[in-house]
C-alpha cells in the first residue's frame, strides 16, 4: 500500500471524483498536469505547471513468485505539444535518463497531499504519430539493475580470476551489496529499511541464515544474478515501490502474520473475479557448492512433497542452482527450509485442493493505493468457495502479484494469489524444524 | 429561426455574421468525459476528467460573395487548429474583467475538420459549424452561460 495522506484518503474514498495527474521530469521546473491546479482548488505551493498532460494509462507490475522474478514496469506519459513548447524542450535538453514522476491528487486538497504513483527513469522521448504531442516513456529502477557489473567495486579493477568480488551474507545483504556497491545505485533508490526488516531477528527468516558466499570473477548481469542466484533460491521476489525504490518480498508473510492493507468487496470489485490456478510445485532440485570456476557443483539435493505428488503427480521439476550456496555455511538447512516454505504455498496440499488459486479482479480506481506484494482480503457473496463448496467467500487473504492500472479509463486490475494464509497463525509459532507439513510458511 | 444576436468571430479580422443569414439551431452543450465503474453490488464509481463545452449551429443562407468569402477565410484560418475568439451576441456586454464593459467573448477552436458548405439555392449555401470552447481563463463555466449569452441574457 502506498503511503497517502488523510487529505488524499478523504477525497479518494468518494465515489464521484476527479483525479488530477501530474507528470514531473527530473531537473525541469515545469510539471505537466491533466488539470489546471489552481482552478481545481489545489492549495499550497504549486510548481510551475502546464495543463498539457493526457491521462496516462499507468504502469503494470507483475511478479512470478515461484520464479523470483518481476516484470520491468513501463510507463508512458503523453504531453500535448502546445505551441511547440515541448518540441523546443525536447530539442534543447537531454531528458533521457532523468526521473519521471507521476502523481495523483484531487481538487480541493493541498499539493502536498498528492500521492506519488511511480518514479521511473526516462529512456525514450518521441513525438506521437501526428506530432501533436510527445510520448515520455520510462521504466522502473530494474532497468538499472539490469546492468552488467564489470569491475570489482572494492578496488575498481575488472573482475578476473585473480580479482574476484567475494560477496557473502544474507539474501538481503547481498541485494544491497549488488545495488549499492556493484551498481553504485543511489541509496535512496534502494528500500534499505524493508531489506533490513527482512533480516531482523523478529522475522527469524533470513537473519539467522548466511548461507551464501559468491566469488564473482567475471562480469555478470545484476538482475539475472539476483533473480537466479538469490531470489529463486531464497523464495523471494523483487518489487519496485511507488517511490521507485528497489525492494524485495519474502515467500512468507511477516512473522506477526499477514496483515491485510485493503479489503476488496462487492462494493469495489467490478463484475465477477475470474479464477485460475498457479502451477503445482512439489519437487525442487537444488545444485550448490560450486567450485572456484563455478562449473562443477559438489552437492545436489532433491526435495519432494510426497503428499502432493501422490495427489497431483510430480510437477515440472524446478531446478535451483546457486553458485553461492555452500554447505559449510548452512546451505543444507537453508534449502530444506525454503523447500518447505515453497511447498507449503504451492504444493496444493494445504487445503487448497490444487495449485494456489489466482484471481483476476477488476476494481474501482479508488483501490489505486494497493501495491504489488500487499496482502488484501476478498469478501464477495457471489464467488464460489473452492474449499467448502459453498457460495461466497469472506475475508479470504490474498497476496497481490500483479497490478495493472488503467488510469485513462478510470479503473484498476489486479491478480491475487491465495496461498492458504487465511487464518494462519503468526509465523513465530511455526516450528521450522518440521518439514513437509502444512505449518511452514 | 434565426438567433437573437449577431455572432462575431475574431481571427485574422473580426467578422460579424448577421441574424438574417443565421445562425439557426444554435446549441451549446456540455459533454462530460466520465468513466463509470459499476461494482457487483451496484455501487457506481464515477471517475471524472473534465466537461467539454461544444457549440453547434447552422448558417443556412451564406451567399456567394463577401459572406461566402468571410466563411471561407475563417475556415482556412481555423482548420489548422488555432484558437479564435467567439462572441455569441455582439449586443451583450459584460461589466466584469476581462470584458470590462465590452462584448462577451471567449476562445474556441474549430471542431470540424473540413469546410463543407451545402447548396440550398442558386448561389446560396448552408454550413454546419461546430466549435469547442478552449478551457482557459475566459471560458464559461458551462454551456448554459453560452446559451444565455446567445439570447442576450447575462451569462451567470
Amino acid at each position: 500500500m502506498i503511503s497517502t495522506t488523510s487529505g488524499f484518503n478523504a477525497k479518494n474514498a468518494a465515489l464521484a471524483r476527479t483525479p488530477i495527474y501530474v507528470f514531473a521530469i527530473g531537473g525541469q521546473a515545469t510539471v505537466y498536469s491533466t488539470h489546471n491546479l489552481a482552478k481545481m482548488g489545489v492549495t499550497g505551493t504549486l510548481p510551475a505547471y502546464e495543463t498539457w498532460l493526457r491521462v496516462p494509462t499507468g504502469a503494470t507490475q507483475s511478479i512470478d513468485v515461484q520464479g523470483g522474478t518481476s516484470s520491468i514496469g513501463e510507463m508512458e506519459c503523453e504531453v500535448v505539444d502546445y505551441g511547440g513548447a515541448v518540441r523546443s524542450l525536447v530539442g534543447s535538453v537531454t531528458l533521457e535518463g532523468s526521473s519521471a514522476t507521476l502523481l495523483v491528487g484531487y481538487p480541493g486538497t493541498a499539493y502536498t497531499d498528492f500521492a506519488t504513483l511511480n518514479v521511473y527513469t526516462l529512456y525514450k522521448v518521441i513525438p506521437s504519430q501526428s506530432y501533436s504531442s510527445y510520448l515520455f516513456r520510462s521504466k522502473d529502477i530494474q532497468i538499472d539493475v539490469r546492468q552488467t557489473i564489470w569491475n570489482n567495486p572494492l578496488n575498481g579493477y575488472p573482475l578476473a580470476a585473480d580479482n574476484p568480488w567475494i560477496i557473502q551474507g544474507t539474501p538481503c545483504e547481498i541485494v544491497q551489496a549488488i545495488c549499492l556497491l556493484g551498481l553504485a545505485m543511489d541509496a535512496s533508490k534502494v528500500d534499505s529499511a524493508g531489506l533490513v526488516q527482512l533480516d531482523s531477528a523478529a522475522e527469524n527468516l533470513y537473519g539467522c541464515a548466511r548461507p551464501y558466499l559468491f566469488q564473482e570473477y567475471q562480469p555478470f548481469q545484476a538482475k539475472d544474478f539476483l533473480e537466479n542466484q538469490i531470489y529463486k533460491s531464497a523464495g523471494m521476489y523483487p518489487v519496485v515501490n511507488n517511490l521507485g525504490q528497489y525492494s524485495v518480498r519474502a515467500c512468507r508473510a511477516p512473522a506477526a502474520g499477514a496483515s491485510a492493507v485493503f479489503a476488496f468487496t462487492q462494493n469495489n470489485i467490478i463484475g465477477l473475479p475470474t479464477f485460475d490456478r498457479a502451477n503445482i510445485l512439489n519437487d525442487l532440485l537444488w545444485t550448490y557448492d560450486a567450485d572456484d570456476q563455478q562449473q562443477n557443483y559438489a552437492s545436489t539435493a532433491l526435495y519432494l512433497d510426497a503428499t502432493s505428488i501422490g495427489e497431483f503427480g510430480i510437477s515440472n521439476e524446478r531446478q535451483v542452482r546457486s553458485n553461492g550456496l555452500r554447505t559449510e555455511l548452512g546451505a543444507q538447512w537453508f534449502i530444506q527450509d525454503i523447500s518447505g516454505r515453497m511447498f507449503a504455498r504451492f504444493a496444493g496440499t494445504t487445503g487448497l485442493r490444487g495449485g494456489a488459486p489466482l484471481l483476476t479482479v477488476n476494481a474501482f480506481l479508488l483501490t489505486l493505493p494497493v501495491w504489488v506484494g500487499d496482502y488484501v482480503t476478498v469478501t464477495h457473496p457471489l464467488m464460489p468457495n473452492l474449499f467448502t463448496g459453498g457460495l461466497g467467500i469472506t475475508n479470504r487473504l490474498f497476496e497481490i502479484i500483479s497490478r495493472s492500472p488503467d488510469y485513462a479509463n478510470g479503473k484498476m486490475q489486479y491478480q491475487l494469489l491465495d496461498t492458504g494464509l487465511t487464518g494462519a497463525s503468526a509465523a513465530a509459532q511455526f516450528n521450522t524444524a518440521v518439514i513437509d507439513t502444512a505449518l511452514i510458511y | 429561426m434565426a438567433g437573437f444576436g449577431t455572432l462575431r468571430i475574431n481571427f485574422v479580422g473580426a467578422i460579424s455574421f448577421q441574424p438574417a443569414h443565421g445562425p439557426q439551431n444554435f446549441i451549446a452543450e456540455d459533454s462530460a468525459r466520465r468513466h463509470d465503474n459499476i461494482a457487483t453490488s451496484g455501487l457506481r464509481e464515477s471517475v471524472f476528467e473534465a466537461t467539454d463545452i461544444l457549440i453547434a449551429f447552422t448558417m443556412p443562407g451564406i451567399r456567394i460573395g463577401t459572406d461566402y468569402a468571410n466563411w471561407k477565410n475563417f475556415y482556412a484560418a481555423a482548420l489548422p487548429g488555432g484558437s479564435f475568439l467567439f462572441t455569441p451576441n455582439t449586443q451583450l456586454t459584460v461589466a466584469a474583467a476581462p470584458w470590462s464593459g465590452q462584448e462577451y467573448f471567449f476562445a474556441c477552436v474549430l471542431e470540424d475538420t473540413g469546410f463543407r458548405p451545402k447548396r440550398t439555392a442558386l448561389g446560396v449555401y448552408s454550413l454546419e459549424c461546430k466549435f469547442r470552447v478552449v478551457p482557459d481563463a475566459l471560458a464559461p463555466a458551462n454551456s448554459g452561460m453560452i446559451m444565455e449569452a446567445f439570447w442576450g441574457l447575462a451569462p451567470l
